[in-house]
């Protein structure tokens, strides 16, 4: 060794890149510090990790405070948001609701050519920047936060593009709270929908009693596109899923496609009968094909269904023609008797809901709430609301707490409406 | 490689000249040395001959490396390196950490040597050793470790602090 070189250099490239690859992202900021080399060599990941980590300090319900890092405005202007709700605010809301109906039967405007708008959305995010918004400063609520809900705004037109930016800033959020080990993170969540987005809610549900949870609602998809980054490796490899087990707890897990065919799904559905599910839903998304479907419902079909255990497929199921498949299976549900799953425009955004086929009218949002999980339900005769919404003039003025307008216990709810 | 070319022991030869007997399935963890023999064609020769010098690492070092081979001799081969999985620190096995329990300089000249002898496991391990070893230390504690000169001034230091505070929330 020469007198000049530290230990550090010494261990050559190969070892330090190993070393850094299992620091957190503090102690990779103490190793920058400790001298101008260190620093250059760490300077590249630091940055990386900024855009990565967001600002997910207050782990659990500020999540509106999330940092937008969009490099390509072009394609991505996804932002999340969360809304309080309470019962004092949800009385205004429905009568402004009201006001905002009785006007649009008046006025008989036309939804579609009063399109939203998003350049102007655009623009207050200064896309392409790395800037910090605190979204949920225009919506707060000063009271209680009875429960906490989101919304999701994104283009029309590069939908799906949009909602992997957002599914996988969820993801990257995960992945630098609990994952920042894993040194090279590229999310890539093709096809995600709100359908999704909700079990990714279930991030919430850590505290949760795993017991008293009815639902568990699970992605099964195909991606459509190759996913060639690491995120792919991150879901199909077990260490991560049983890593993820361990800190976000099984319910926040989502799966892809690889594992469609694998044993991981016998792996669910044992989990589902450990924990004692009363309810399962899967979410078969539209590019999976009737063979993979049957594949997958048949593992079970031919398993054991224990405990009453009612399984609830979700979207597709009608597209694909699956319904012969599911014949004779007993506690397995079509979506013609559950919410399908839809989503709604309103002027600042799509929140996304189920929503039932058969009344497009009723629709349901999963919210969380404190340690409870509720479930926000609108059987509103009227199709105006979709309307009404999108004219609504300005940003602070369309809470997407209306959306929020009955919410239910879960265990109610599910007497009510799921029994 | 041959049953037989399994069974039988490589003479290893350590920089200050201590030669170590080791059953080939045990050095065979080392990529280093099994290419090494497929290169010399030694592989399914009864007899290794000369032993093979490893010239960065010393007799003690050697021993130690020697001694973790043989204990996990019998493992899963590793993943590729390339593979990014087993981040994670704190999934060593006690009998690694009681291994590893050994002052900071060994500690150093292990990675070294597995480095060198490119030996997967080990150098997982040690890593995540020394990376545990670190974490929550301050750079100067940082420093002081890998004996890092700070040539930062004290300016610098902030700036590089204020533009990163985001990761010390």
């Amino acid at each position: 060794m020469s007198s000049k070189e530290t230990m550090w250099e010494r261990f050559g490239r190969k070892v330090r890149e190993k070393i850094i690859s299992h620091l957190d992202p503090p102690t990779r900021l103490n190793l920058s510090l400790c001298s101008r080399k260190t620093y250059n060599e760490m300077v590249g990941r630091m940055e990386y990790f900024r855009r990565l980590v967001f600002k997910y300090n207050e782990w659990d319900y500020n999540f509106y405070e999330i940092e937008m890092n969009y490099e390509n405005h072009e394609d991505c202007d996804s932002y999340i948001r969360f809304v309080d709700y309470s019962e004092e605010r949800e009385k205004r809301y429905i009568e402004e609701e009201d006001r905002y109906e009785s006007e649009s039967e008046s006025d008989n405007c036309n939804s579609e050519s009063e399109e939203i708008s998003d350049s102007d959305e655009i623009s207050e995010f200064s896309m392409g920047q790395f800037e910090r918004r605190n979204i949920f400063e225009q919506t707060k609520v000063t009271s209680h936060s009875d429960v906490v809900g989101w919304g999701v705004k994104t283009k029309p037109m590069i939908e799906d593009g949009d909602m992997a930016t957002v599914a996988s800033n969820y993801f990257k959020k995960i992945l630098a709270k609990h994952y920042w080990h894993i040194q090279s993170i590229e999310v890539v969540v093709p096809n995600i929908d709100l359908f999704d987005m909700k079990i990714d809610n279930f991030k919430y549900l850590d505290d949760l009693t795993v017991g008293n949870l009815v639902t568990f609602c699970f992605l099964i998809t195909r991606t459509s596109q190759p996913l060639k980054s690491l995120t792919l490796d991150f879901l199909n490899d077990r260490w991560l899923y049983t890593s993820m087990r361990s800190v976000m707890s099984f319910k926040q897990i989502y799966e892809v496609t690889d594992y469609f065919t694998a044993p991981l799904g016998e792996i669910f559905y044992e989990e589902f009968i450990r924990l004692n599910a009363k309810m399962v839903c899967l979410h078969f998304h539209d590019n999976l094909t009737v063979a993979d479907i049957n594949q997958y419902i048949h593992s079970w079909k031919n398993g054991e269904i224990k405990n009453n255990m009612k399984f609830i497929i979700f979207d597709g199921v009608k597209y694909l023609g699956i319904e012969n498949i599911l014949d004779g299976v007993e506690n397995i549900e079509l979506d013609s008797k559950v919410y399908h799953l839809k989503y709604s425009t309103i002027k600042n955004g799509r929140v996304y809901r189920t929503m039932n086929d058969a009344n497009p009218n009723s629709y349901m949002d999963i919210v969380y709430n404190n340690n409870r999980f509720v479930i926000a339900v609108n059987n509103k005769k009227s199709n105006l609301r979709t309307k009404h919404l999108k004219e609504k003039p300005s940003h602070a003025s369309i809470p997407t707490e209306t959306v929020f307008r009955r919410c239910i216990d879960l265990k109610e709810h599910y007497g009510n409406v799921w029994a | 490689m041959t049953d037989a070319a399994q069974e039988r022991s490589i003479k290893l030869l350590s920089s200050d000249n201590e030669t170590f007997q080791v059953p080939r399935n045990v050095i065979r963890l080392s990529n280093t040395i099994n290419t090494l023999l497929q290169d010399l064609g030694l592989d399914d020769e009864e007899d290794a001959g000369d032993a093979i010098p490893v010239q960065n690492v010393t007799s003690t070092i050697l021993k130690k490396v020697i001694a973790w081979c043989q204990h996990h001799h019998e493992d899963p081969v590793a993943a590729d390196d390339s593979d990014s999985r087993e981040k994670r620190t704190d999934d060593i096995s006690s009998w690694d950490v009681e291994f590893l329990k050994v002052d900071q300089g060994t500690l150093f000249e292990l990675i070294l040597a597995a480095n060198y002898l490119d030996i997967k496991g080990l150098l997982d391990v040690s890593c995540k050793t020394v990376a545990n070893m670190i974490k929550g230390k301050s750079p100067e504690e940082i420093r002081r470790t890998f004996n890092i000169k700070n040539d930062f001034t004290p300016e610098e230091e902030e700036q590089i602090r204020k533009e990163n505070a985001w990761c010390e929330d």
